[in-house]
C-alpha cells in the first residue's frame, strides 16, 4: 500500500535524493568531519612526532629512503637515514650527520659525525650528544684498545667519553683499528627504511591525506569531491525542503 | 632557521671563559620522573652537562616546539634565570622566540612552590610550540639548578 504522507512530483524527487545522497556520504561526512576535528589539535596531541605504522606507510607505495652511513660497534648497528641516527632500527637523535664511526669504550659505546659524538649505553641508550667545539670536521674514528682516537684534518686527538674532552696526541696510525663502515643486511636495511620512512611520515601528515582523500592516489580525491558536492546539495535541498514544509 | 650562537660563544657570555668547570647530571629514575613531568614527555638522554661558576650554572637544552629540536641555552644565577638565548633554531616557524623582547620576559624567573615559573610567558601568535619549548626549557634548567644544589651542598 502506498504511503499517503509520501511527497509528489519534484518535492518527492528532493526529498528521496537528498535521503539517499545523506545516507550514502555518512561515512565519508564522518571520516572528515573527525579527521578535521583531530587535525584541529594535532599539535596538541603531538601527532607529527608520531611515526605512522608500517602496514599504513605501504599504501603509500613509496620507496624507504636510502641509509647514508652505517657502522658496529658493540653488536649495535649505527646508522643514518633521512639526517636520522638510528640505534638498532630504533631513533637514537635527528638533525644528525653522516657517521664516521662507532667504537666501544669503557662503560658505553660511541658514534661519532663529522662534527658530534653520541654517547650510548652498550643497550644503545642514549647517555649523551655532545658536539666539540673543533676548527675542522672530525674525518675518522678509531681506538688502540684503551683510547678512542679521531683522526681530524690537524691531527689526531683522544676522546674522554667521561668528560667529553679532547686532547691532541701523537700516533702512529697503523696502531689504531679505525671504524670502517658496514652494508646492512636486507633485513637491516628494510627496518630502517620503514623507520626512516615513519619518521617522515607521521600521522599528522596520514590524516592530512586522508581529510584531504589524498591517501588514494587518484580515486580518493575524487570520492573527497564527490563528498563535498553531496555536502553542498545538501544544505541547498535541506534548505529548499525546509522552507516548502513551513 | 639558523644557528645562532655556539657553545662556546654562549658559555663566553656567561663565564668571560668558553671552557669553565662542568658537571654531568646522571638522571636517575626520581629525576627521570620529575624532569618527565616538567617536559612532558621523558628526557632524551641519559646524562645532563652543564657549566659553574660560584652559584652561576648554565644549561644547554634541546626541546622540539613542533617537530625539531630547538637549542637553548640558559643561566642560572641565585636560584633565578639570568639569561636565555636561543643558540639554534631548526623550525620552519616561530623563529620570533630568539628576539630579546621575547627572551628577557624570563629574566629573574624562579621556581614557585609548585615548581613552576613565577610568571606567565606571554605567548606570540603562531609561535606557541616555540614558546612551550622555551617555557619547558627554563623551567627544567631551573629544577636541573635546584638539583645540583640539593646533590651538592655547599
Amino acid at each position: 500500500m502506498q504511503n499517503q504522507t509520501e511527497p509528489q512530483g519534484p518535492r518527492h524527487w528532493t526529498t528521496r535524493t537528498h535521503r539517499v545522497l545523506g545516507l550514502s556520504s555518512l561515512v565519508f561526512l564522518i571520516l572528515i568531519s573527525a579527521s578535521g576535528l583531530i587535525l584541529n589539535h594535532a599539535d596538541t596531541l603531538g601527532m607529527s612526532r608520531h611515526a605512522a605504522p608500517g602496514w599504513l606507510l605501504r599504501i603509500y607505495n613509496v620507496e624507504p629512503p636510502p641509509i647514508s652511513s652505517a657502522f658496529t660497534a658493540g653488536g649495535v648497528l649505527f646508522a643514518t637515514s633521512e639526517q636520522i641516527l638510528f640505534a638498532d632500527g630504533t631513533e637514537l637523535a635527528k638533525n644528525a650527520d653522516p657517521l664516521i664511526g662507532a667504537a666501544i669504550f669503557d662503560g658505553g659505546l660511541i658514534a661519532a659525525t663529522s662534527n658530534e659524538f653520541f654517547l650510548t649505553s652498550v643497550d644503545a641508550a642514549l647517555v649523551e650528544r655532545f658536539a666539540p667545539d673543533m676548527a675542522g670536521p672530525m674525518i675518522h674514528l678509531g681506538t688502540d684498545g684503551q683510547r678512542i682516537i679521531v683522526a681530524t684534518q690537524k691531527g689526531y686527538v683522544d676522546l674522554d667519553p667521561h668528560h667529553m674532552t679532547l686532547s691532541s696526541v701523537v700516533i702512529e696510525p697503523m696502531d689504531i683499528s679505525w671504524s670502517r663502515p658496514v652494508i646492512p643486511t636486507k633485513e637491516q636495511t628494510q627496518q630502517l627504511g620503514a623507520a626512516a620512512l615513519g619518521q617522515a611520515l607521521n600521522w599528522e601528515r596520514v590524516l592530512l591525506d586522508l581529510h584531504s582523500g589524498r591517501i588514494l592516489p587518484t580515486a580518493g580525491r575524487y570520492i573527497a569531491d564527490i563528498t563535498a558536492i553531496c555536502l553542498l546539495y545538501m544544505c541547498l535541498t535541506g534548505v529548499m525542503l525546509w522552507f516548502r514544509r513551513r | 632557521m639558523g644557528r645562532y650562537q655556539t657553545r662556546a660563544d654562549f658559555l663566553k657570555e656567561t663565564f668571560g671563559s668558553d671552557s669553565p668547570p662542568s658537571g654531568v647530571i646522571w638522571i636517575d629514575d626520581e629525576l627521570r620522573k620529575t624532569v618527565t613531568g616538567v617536559l612532558g614527555h621523558p628526557p632524551a638522554m641519559l646524562r645532563l652537562r652543564y657549566w659553574f661558576e660560584h652559584a652561576r650554572t648554565a644549561w644547554i637544552i634541546d626541546e622540539i616546539g613542533k617537530d625539531q629540536p630547538i637549542t637553548f641555552g640558559v643561566v642560572v644565577d641565585q636560584e633565578k634565570i639570568q639569561a636565555l638565548r636561543v643558540m639554534e633554531f631548526r623550525e620552519s616557524r616561530g623563529w620570533e622566540i630568539r628576539y630579546p623582547f621575547f627572551t628577557r620576559q624570563f629574566s629573574q624567573l624562579h621556581l614557585t612552590d609548585s615548581g613552576s615559573l613565577s610568571h606567565r610567558i606571554d605567548a606570540i601568535s603562531g609561535a606557541t610550540l616555540s614558546v612551550n619549548a622555551a617555557t619547558r626549557s627554563a623551567n627544567l634548567a631551573l629544577v636541573l639548578d635546584e638539583y645540583t644544589r640539593r646533590a651538592k651542598p655547599d
